[in-house]
């Protein structure tokens, strides 16, 4: 599966993917999927799954669904 | 005197003369530039009352103290004069690289007075000056102009400043633009000059900031430490890598991307304006301002073909797409053109034509109101043809060139309440029902809804966050959320707008300095010492900026501007429709005793919303007690 790295959280990608590639072995929550690569949870202060926001400590990501993350985004 | 020429050209257009004017050193500590600069000559040049349209307005163009220096990210100059669209005080800032150019020609600024009779240019090289004939520039669009400008005077690296055929047809948002991709675009300061026939000020300079700084090597130094640290900092490198048009989506997701006229927080069409679409579609290039290593512009290719003008950014996005139930980004990026080509604030025309949409939509403007167009949200092509004539001022856009607030007056009924506007000034692209420091600086800001006057809530949420990290010189005790509006949340409020503010008045960009972004406080403080030779300290720092703000305050008690003008749009105060933050408003009560709380932490009435005479003295500006009313 793929999560979306919004905002400048593709910066810890490491080629800058705006998508990280998981491989996931059954339903697992978010916050271990980001601390395996490496992306700090610090810095993210939205998810969405599926289209609904959701807590990032609460998220638990199965195969199949679409996951995004965003870090703050300011004006400009 | 380091780091500045030191000079301000003063141009009287009614008779065509020019004289050259030095600052003192005393002086400039005071007001180094921009915001500061502007603030005290319109207070002090012209009388209370004048007409916007009137030869006696008066027109400033400064740049700060550190425009032009080897630092990325200074390269800011602000326009201002007495707002059209707000009849307070004006300004709006731009980066690129006509501010630095300016001051390589040998000036800080330039004060423009009177009318000419007859369309003009201001010509300007390594100090020398001329007012030269614009007859067959008017009328034309920017491209033109700037191609006729630099084959007249034989010369392609001249840098033009110039307003187009909005700024002449008095377009009460009609903006300015330097290379045509960077742009005066809100207040309509393009109005104000327009106003005076002055088509364009062209100019060319040689001498390098370097020679003019107190201690070039420091200031250099820190320049590439800066410039080698932009991709290096998350902060900086976002701006980089996607620019301001990867806000699109996230603001979406937190159901704050406003839509349909700010009815609601979620566009459905999202996903062909995002980032990616924009990347693939339109985007050819990055590109900087004067030597600056974020890179955040972006060139784009408009009908397939490569445009002279930058490609649209967060803001333009929002107003002309989702604003206007709009998700053809092809339709959307037209518009933007269109707007630059005429010199159009993107904002304040996207927002004109959602208002008239509501309008349409609710039987309020007719067909024959339109000449028959079908002016419902969604319409590309009512949305392309309304840019045009708003700029032309050709049958509704006539009203609409008049900007929500009169416009809604004229057409009467429930109108009142489609526009979304803060003291006549356009709503920008930030729903404050979801960053309510936002929707503070949009009630309190001097030149109406604006959304560059603190950090947004939303990076500051955080304690873990860079930004929150980054703002530890400030003293903030703890993270507030993005939706609170506590006492802490004033307090940060309030010290956040001084840095903002300063950057206004020094030439920073707001994608600049700490907290929002990767240049330290420190930094910010070093350089303008590298650059004057002077010992500022943070808190002097805080104080020039607190200054430029009173400054603007001054001057808006002086037009009769009280604390009823600092609020927010009805609609704001009641629930959105859709989104991630459905149902929810901005809450009034606890405005108005934030808005309290924040004048007395400003030192202002809290009845009036006028600074005190204390405070005033308090920031040196005694001298400014005599214009308050």
């Amino acid at each position: 599966m793929r999560i979306f790295l919004g905002g400048h959280l593709n910066f810890y990608h490491p080629h800058k993917d705006k998508w990280l590639e998981i491989d996931l072995k059954g339903p697992t929550p978010l916050v271990d999927l980001l601390n395996a690569a490496g992306v700090p949870l610090a810095e993210i202060q939205l998810v969405a799954i599926n289209g609904e926001v959701v807590q990032l400590k609460e998220a638990i990501v199965s195969e199949g669904d679409e996951v995004k993350v965003f870090s703050p985004v300011g004006g400009g | 005197m380091f780091g500045t020429t030191a000079k301000i050209l003063r141009v009287n257009l009614s008779n065509s003369t020019w004289e050259i004017e030095t600052l003192s050193e005393d002086f400039y500590r005071q007001y180094p530039g921009g915001k500061a600069l502007a603030g005290t000559i319109l207070l002090k040049e012209m009388p209370a009352n004048t007409d916007p349209f009137s030869p006696e307005n008066v027109l400033v163009i400064a740049n700060g103290l550190l425009t032009g220096a080897p630092v990325s990210t200074a390269t800011r100059y602000t326009v201002s004069a007495r707002s059209p669209l707000t009849m307070g005080y004006g300004e709006s800032e731009a980066g690129g690289f006509w501010g630095p150019e300016l001051k390589m020609a040998g000036f800080e600024a330039i004060i423009v007075k009177g009318k000419s009779p007859e369309p003009v240019y201001l010509w300007i090289q390594d100090g020398e000056v001329e007012i030269r004939s614009a007859r067959n520039l008017w009328g034309q669009k920017t491209a033109e102009v700037q191609d006729a400008i630099r084959a007249e005077l034989g010369d392609q690296r001249i840098r033009v400043l110039q307003i187009g055929p909005a700024g002449e047809n008095l377009v009460r948002y009609a903006g300015l633009t330097n290379d045509l991709r960077h742009f005066n675009g809100r207040n309509g300061m393009g109005a104000v000059m327009g106003s005076k026939n002055l088509r364009a000020v062209a100019v060319r300079g040689t001498t390098r900031y370097q020679n003019m700084a107190y201690d070039s090597k420091s200031l250099m130094a820190l320049g590439r430490t800066l410039a080698k640290r932009v991709k290096e900092n998350p902060l900086s490198w976002g701006l980089q890598d996607t620019g301001t048009p990867g806000l699109v989506e996230p603001l979406n997701t937190a159901g704050i991307l406003p839509t349909r006229n700010f009815m609601q927080g979620a566009f459905e069409g999202v996903d062909d304006i995002k980032w990616e679409v924009y990347e693939d579609e339109l985007l050819t290039a990055r590109r900087s301002c004067y030597a600056c290593a974020v890179r955040c512009k972006r060139e784009v290719q408009v009908d397939g073909e490569q445009s002279v003008y930058g490609g649209p950014e967060y803001e333009s996005l929002g107003s002309l797409g989702p604003n206007c139930g709009i998700g053809d980004i092809h339709a959307i990026a037209k518009a933007n053109e269109l707007c630059n080509a005429y010199m159009l604030d993107s904002i304040s025309t996207g927002m004109a034509i959602s208002f008239a949409m509501e309008c349409f939509e609710h039987g309020l403007l007719t067909l024959e109101d339109t000449d028959g167009l079908d002016l419902r949200f969604g319409n590309v092509e009512a949305m392309l043809t309304m840019v045009e004539w708003i700029a032309l001022r050709k049958g509704l856009g006539d009203l609409l060139a008049e900007g929500v607030m009169r416009a809604a007056e004229k057409i009467g009924g429930d109108a009142h309440y489609f526009a979304i506007h803060v003291k006549g000034q356009e709503l920008p692209m930030h729903d404050p029902r979801g960053k309510y420091n936002v929707g503070m600086g949009y009630a309190i800001s001097e030149i109406g809804a604006d959304h560059l006057v603190v950090a947004h809530d939303t990076m500051l949420a955080s304690a873990e966050g860079i930004p929150f990290k980054n703002s530890a010189p400030l003293g903030f005790s703890q993270a507030q959320p993005a939706r609170s509006l506590n006492d802490e949340k004033m307090r940060q409020f309030y010290i956040l707008e001084k840095i903002t503010s300063f950057e206004k008045v020094i030439g920073y960009c707001f994608f600049g300095p700490a907290p929002r972004s990767f240049i330290q406080l420190e930094e910010m403080v070093a350089s303008v010492n590298d650059a004057s030779g002077w010992d500022l300290s943070l808190e002097d720092v805080l104080e020039i900026g607190e200054r430029a703000t009173n400054l603007a305050r001054v001057f808006n008690a002086r037009e009769g501007f009280t604390r009823k003008d600092d609020t927010l749009p009805e609609r704001l105060f009641g629930p959105l429709e859709n989104g991630a933050l459905q149902g929810e408003s901005y809450p009034r009560e606890a405005f108005e005793s934030a808005l309290t709380v924040l004048y007395e932490l400003k030192g202002w009435d809290p009845q009036s919303g006028m600074p005190t005479p204390e405070r005033l003295e308090t920031l040196s500006l005694g001298w400014a007690i005599d214009y308050l009313p």
